[in-house]
């Protein structure tokens, strides 16, 4: 048990997981609790890195995120202070934020007040609603809940995770299934969830849109692509 | 502090009272610059910083202060503020600006503040809701009524510096605030310097950032209300794409549905900078000024035509100096900065920054022009394949002015990609208009190519331009004369066949004949500046004789005194003088100068450059370019008459004076 993560590291994900598994509710009470957590701070941490690529290939490929969510009607308040920020950044941002004035410290307020920008002002970046990295307020949510371990540090190390997108090959109408891991009470639960890490797996082979699984051809070329800097989890 | 806690707070206390500052009426840096402006040369106001424009306002009378200020309202601030007065979460506003916002904004909520103007009453004794309009009063009188009136309700002061009016220290004379007291900074700036010390738990006085005046307030009127206000989100407003401009519409009602103060930016940027082509001086910086300013209010609230707006520069370019051409170039790139997202207009936005970029590569030669060049196709190749024949025509007409305008060792090349495009536009749309374009690009190619490709070129030209009706006849005129400059074999032959043209077009429009005279002489010059020795002389002939007799029929117009010093101009340089030609050349081009100022300019320093007077060649040259004239910068490097002057310190400096922008290096 205490070469789990050594195991992990040489390439035996699956079958660690699943002899965590394998211990049910006791793993986190018994000796081997350390260890456990070990592997998955490791899965989770090559999990995070696995999404920033992803968030980022997928851009490059001109992947538009798009809320999963049915869009609301508009917060025109909010309109008004992102249109006068937005000024605010062209008349005295000067080049540095020409091209992204969202970076600007005078759009502070957004992270301040936890505000997700409107998709239309995204032009196909993700949001807040699409990644709310380490330190945004799910952490806090998770304290005095029973949680499987992949689970809760999933939640710890990665946070809310959203794929949901259209892009003219890899996504079409934007109805593809998409790697969506947003916090909610179906997520309680106890033991190592292995099954949880599997799913994981199952999106990252498919590059964050596991819907291809199912699929008799899917995009090899843009597929292998970004596969390549995708670690195994 | 934050909003929320902000709103929560206030939710439960009583009214606020409100220090409305210049902020909220001509907010940000660029309201103030373009006020400052305003004050500077409509009316003669000293004032260069945003501190003075106070003092600039109170020295003007009420009705030229209003017509300064107007301009900047009605917009949400006030919207809002007349929203929070109406629903009684505002019990009074002390404004110190001059501006007419806050009365549309009360105006449009149907509700009338009692207002104080001149006598102002202790605030615990004012009527509520009301107005304390201070711009004419003095600072002791300003700081009392807030110092003794602090503790009737929470405070909000928003849109202020906090540098006028004794505001500071009235506000730190008062130890604490019972209500609290809310100062809002403007969006990221720093608190501002005379109030640093204000914000104290003790004094209950709180500092917030991240709004502008107009968003804060809406904050605040959805937090303790709803947004929009009733009394705007009417029925009968359109529904607008975007949320922006839904915001702009709310606020730009009319019975009729038309948002003319909205279409009122369009039309005045419009009519505005049309009628600057024809200023000179301060009053055209001024319409400038004014026209920009339009043109980005109208964009900001309903942006992706930023197209439209770069259009209108560009055309005012076309009759200023390199210099100024470029400034507003740049603008019209600034314009477009953000491509629209969708599709048509994407199209739309593509091909005018072609225009601008090919607009800006007459003022640059080789490679930086290239890149110009390079840039408006590379917008082309990313447009949408929206309007498959508009998105090709465009991008054909940038290939075909490309090849013709810098006519080096890639022009055969580039003219050839042009004719692919074109071909695609004429399969697209195969009505005669394009077919037409395409014509015209091959005969103006024919006249730069080598003998080969010309020929094949008109060959095709000819092909494409069919009919009887006068225009078409004036070009097959044009074609047989270029095509006997390159076929040397043909070329009496060919000259009948011109003449046939144009006897015939004339036959079939006589009012235009002074016109077509002036045409056909003018490719008779060109066909003799080809030729040398006596058959040069006979074509010269051959044109001076149809230009008397365009001049005979015709108007007097620009184009036929600049064409016939053009050909004047090249067969005294032919037959090495006599003066009388030269003077000749001189008088039309002079009298071309008399018609349209500056277009005989450009042939009066080629004169000059020929008797090699080179103050002359300066002052005629500058003089074409102030009016715009100016040929570009590779045909005056290419210009057979400028060609012992190249090289020359003095012109090299000339042509860098005349041409080079620093501030812009656009490529």
């Amino acid at each position: 048990m205490s070469d789990w993560l050594q195991r992990y590291q040489a390439g035996e994900c699956a079958e660690v997981w699943a002899e965590m598994d394998s211990l049910g509710v006791d793993l986190l009470k018994s000796s081997h609790r350390k260890a456990a957590e070990k592997v998955a701070l490791e899965t989770m941490e090559r999990g995070r890195k696995n999404v920033l690529w992803l968030f980022d290939g997928l851009q490059q490929l001109g992947y538009c995120f798009r809320d999963s969510a049915e869009p609301g009607p508009p917060d025109y308040p909010l309109e008004l202070r992102i249109q006068a920020t937005l000024d605010y950044v062209r008349v005295k941002g000067g080049k540095k934020y020409a091209t992204d004035p969202w970076s600007h410290p005078a759009f502070a307020w957004l992270d301040d007040e936890d505000i997700d920008v409107p998709e239309h002002h995204r032009k196909g970046r993700p949001g807040r609603s699409q990644f709310r990295p380490l330190g945004a307020k799910t952490a806090a949510a998770l304290e005095g809940i029973e949680l499987p371990l992949s689970v809760r540090c999933w939640f710890e190390r990665v946070g809310s995770v959203d794929f949901g997108g259209t892009h003219p090959v890899l996504n079409r109408a934007g109805e593809g299934e998409a790697l969506r891991i947003v916090w909610g009470p179906e997520w309680v639960g106890s033991g190592a969830g292995a099954d949880f890490v599997a799913s994981l797996r199952l999106a990252f082979q498919w590059a964050g849109l596991p819907g291809w699984s199912r699929r008799p051809e899917n995009p090899e070329r843009e597929m292998a692509w970004l596969r390549s800097k995708l670690l195994p989890v | 502090m934050q909003i929320a806690q902000m709103i929560e707070a206030l939710a439960g206390s009583g009214p606020l009272n409100v220090v409305w500052g210049a902020g909220c009426s001509y907010a940000g840096p660029e309201g103030e610059r373009t006020l400052i402006s305003e004050l500077r040369f409509n009316h003669q106001q000293k004032v260069s910083k945003p501190q003075e424009i106070h003092q600039a306002l109170l020295n003007l009378t009420p009705e030229k202060r209003l017509s300064a200020t107007r301009k900047y309202g009605v917009d949400w601030a006030h919207v809002c503020l007349a929203e929070l007065l109406r629903t009684g979460r505002v019990a009074r506003v002390l404004t110190t600006n001059f501006d007419d916002g806050i009365l549309k904004g009360i105006t449009v909520a149907g509700i009338l503040p009692e207002l104080y103007d001149r006598h102002f009453p202790e605030l615990s004794k004012s009527a509520t809701p009301c107005i304390y309009s201070l711009g004419e009063t003095g600072s002791t009188e300003v700081a009392g009524l807030i110092e003794r009136g602090a503790q009737i309700g929470p405070w909000l002061i928003v849109g202020s510096s906090g540098h006028h009016f004794g505001l500071a220290n009235a506000l730190r004379s008062v130890p604490r605030f019972e209500h609290a007291l809310y100062w809002a900074g403007y969006l990221a700036e720093a608190t501002p310097e005379p109030v640093q010390e204000l914000f104290t738990s003790e004094r209950n006085a709180h500092f917030l950032t991240g709004f502008d005046a107009a968003s804060l307030m809406a904050y605040l009127v959805r937090g303790l209300g709803e947004f929009p206000p009733a009394f705007i989100a009417k029925n009968c407003t359109a529904v607008a794409k975007t949320p922006g401009e839904q915001l702009y519409r709310w606020i730009h009602p009319a019975s009729d549905g038309v948002y003319r103060i909205r279409d009122s930016f369009l039309n005045k940027a419009r009519q505005v900078l049309t009628g600057a082509g024809a200023l000179r001086g301060e009053a055209y910086e001024t319409a400038v000024a004014e026209g920009i300013w339009n043109w980005e209010n109208y964009l900001r609230w309903s942006p992706g035509i930023g197209h439209a707006a770069a259009s209108s520069l560009r055309t005012l370019a076309e009759k200023q100096t390199p210099r100024e051409a470029q400034r507003l170039l740049a603008k019209a790139l600034a314009f477009q900065a953000d491509p629209p997202t969708e599709d048509l207009s994407a199209v739309l936005h593509a091909a005018e920054l072609a225009r601008v970029y090919l607009h800006l590569a007459r003022y640059r030669t080789g490679p930086s022009a290239a890149q110009l060049f390079a840039k408006g196709e590379a917008a082309l190749a990313v447009a949408p394949n929206a309007l498959p024949g508009y998105g090709s025509a465009e991008w054909a007409k940038l290939l075909a002015a490309w090849a013709g305008q810098e006519q080096d060792s890639q022009s055969m090349a580039i003219f050839e990609r042009a004719r692919e495009k074109f071909r695609e536009v004429c399969t697209i749309n195969p009505k005669l208009e394009p077919r037409f374009e395409y014509a015209q690009a091959l005969l103006h190619a024919a006249s730069w190519a080598d003998r080969d490709h010309a020929l094949e070129w008109l060959s095709e030209a000819r092909e494409l331009a069919q009919g009887d009706q006068p225009g078409v006849l004036q070009f097959l005129g044009i074609l047989s004369l270029v095509r006997a400059r390159k076929d040397l074999l043909r070329t009496a032959e060919l000259v009948a066949e011109a003449a046939r043209h144009f006897q015939r077009a004339i036959e079939l429009l006589p009012p235009a004949a002074g016109d077509l005279l002036g045409c056909w002489a003018a490719a008779l010059g060109e066909l003799a500046m080809e030729r040398q020795g006596r058959e040069a002389l006979q074509f010269y002939a051959a044109a001076d004789q149809k230009f008397r007799e365009s001049e005979a029929a015709g108007r007097e117009t620009r184009a036929l005194r600049k064409n016939w010093s053009s050909v004047l101009l090249r067969e005294a340089r032919e037959r090495g003088g006599p003066p009388e030609l030269w003077d000749r050349a001189r008088r039309q081009a002079e009298r071309a100068d008399e018609i349209d100022p500056g277009s005989g300019a450009y042939n009066l320093a080629c004169i000059a450059a020929e008797s090699g007077d080179g103050a002359a060649v300066e002052a005629h040259l500058v003089r074409s370019a102030e009016h715009g004239q100016i040929m570009p910068l590779s045909h005056i490097r290419r210009d057979i008459n400028f060609q012992t002057l190249l090289g020359e310190p003095w012109f090299e400096q000339l042509l860098t004076d005349l041409f080079c922008y620093d501030p812009h290096n656009f490529a």
